[in-house]
């Protein structure tokens, strides 16, 4: 089969963005949806066909999502309105747009490794995952099921929370 | 110029601590947070000020709010025609919540010319966008369509904010600018907007200096 010769192929843009938190538990194809479907209800099927979005790659945190050129600014809006996957709550942030992939791929910076931490507050254990910038994800465990809690540092003092590491340092 | 997230709900009532939506909202680009029920403070450079919102929908819970906390962003949840219009009479109420749950005709051209001359804010929530699904986002987009033609036309104030009540609602001011725009709001009115509560929160009695 003959390709398209490069004038009559459709100009494309891709948009990096970053998921939040790190490790949903969600593929690829899940984040497809979500775009697609937050496209569709934002802007009907017609706008949707012409943004023609497809998800390219995910590299850790980071997903590179395609567009038509010059439709840039809906894919993003609908990013920033997508609020949750499969019933989890997520948040994706939109870094920067391109026309190329290996441009946004020079964007991408390593994951940060949090250290997994025990924490006890109020003679409750609770693990979690503590980053070098001082922010803390805690997943709290209750009857109704597992929530994750988002707190730094310091407030660990005003909980008078001990934390421990896997070590026991 | 400041850049002002009007209203985050941090923990207890969300799930994410003040400190943590500091942190966020300064990668996030904004300098000054209105916290619900917290108290002022400052936090990795970003100003947080106390926030306050008047659901009950009655007169005397908006006098004795405004009486008690004075140091405080007032915010009052919008009821019927009139009760709006009293509101926008009472001195020392800063903001004007919660509209796009009111009928059309609660807050119309004499509520707008009031909003404008008495300097109290049109509170736009970028929460009701994003959680709100089919009809009920139509409903939301389409009044503060209108809100938007009334503030073209009277020149009252905008604030607008996230109502974040975890570090994943909250929205970069980029993505404001996006969301604002479907309703047809310009770049911009949407910063003019994130700047209007320093403004509101001046101690009009007081004589200033302008140069």
């Amino acid at each position: 089969m003959k390709h398209l010769s490069p004038t009559l192929r459709e100009n494309r843009r891709y948009v990096l963005t970053r998921i939040m938190p790190s490790d949903p538990d969600c593929d690829i194809r899940e984040l497809y949806y979500a775009i697609a479907d937050s496209v569709t209800s934002l802007y009907g099927d017609c706008i949707a066909a012409e943004v023609h979005a497809a998800t390219i790659l995910r590299e850790g945190e980071y997903l590179i999502v395609r567009c038509r050129r010059g439709r840039e600014k809906e894919l993003c809006c609908a990013i920033a309105a997508i609020r949750s996957i499969n019933g989890t709550q997520v948040r994706l942030t939109t870094i920067a747009t391109s026309g190329t992939i290996a441009a946004l791929r020079k964007r991408i910076r390593p994951e940060k490794q949090g250290d997994p931490i025990t924490c006890t507050i109020n003679s409750g254990e609770q693990s979690g995952i503590m980053y070098a910038d001082g922010k803390i994800d805690l997943i709290r465990r209750d009857m109704k099921g597992q929530e994750l809690v988002y707190l730094t540092k310091d407030d660990m003092e005003k909980f008078h929370a001990t934390t421990t590491k896997p070590d026991g340092i | 110029m400041t850049v002002t997230d009007a209203f985050i709900h941090p923990f207890p009532e969300g799930d994410s601590t003040l400190q943590r939506m500091a942190m966020t909202a300064r990668e996030c680009g904004f300098d000054t947070i209105i916290a619900v029920n917290h108290h002022p403070c400052e936090y990795h450079g970003v100003r947080i000020l106390q926030g306050v919102i008047v659901t009950e929908g009655t007169m005397k819970a908006v006098t004795n709010a405004i009486r008690q906390k004075k140091r405080a962003i007032i915010g009052v949840a919008a009821g019927d025609a009139s009760f709006n219009r009293n509101l926008l009479k009472t001195p020392g109420l800063h903001l004007i919540t919660d509209l796009h749950r009111s009928q059309r005709n609660a807050f119309d051209q004499v509520s707008a010319k009031l909003a404008a001359e008495k300097r109290i804010a049109v509170h736009l929530d970028i929460s009701q966008i994003i959680s709100c699904k089919g009809h009920s986002r139509q409903k939301v987009l389409a009044r503060y369509a209108e809100l938007l033609l009334l503030q073209r036309k009277f020149g009252f104030s905008f604030a607008i904010g996230s109502g974040a009540k975890s570090i994943l609602g909250q929205r970069t001011v980029g993505e404001m600018i996006l969301l604002t725009s479907l309703f047809g709001m310009t770049e911009e009115e949407t910063v003019t907007a994130l700047g209007t509560i320093p403004d509101l929160f001046l101690d009009t009695s007081r004589p200033r200096v302008i140069s």
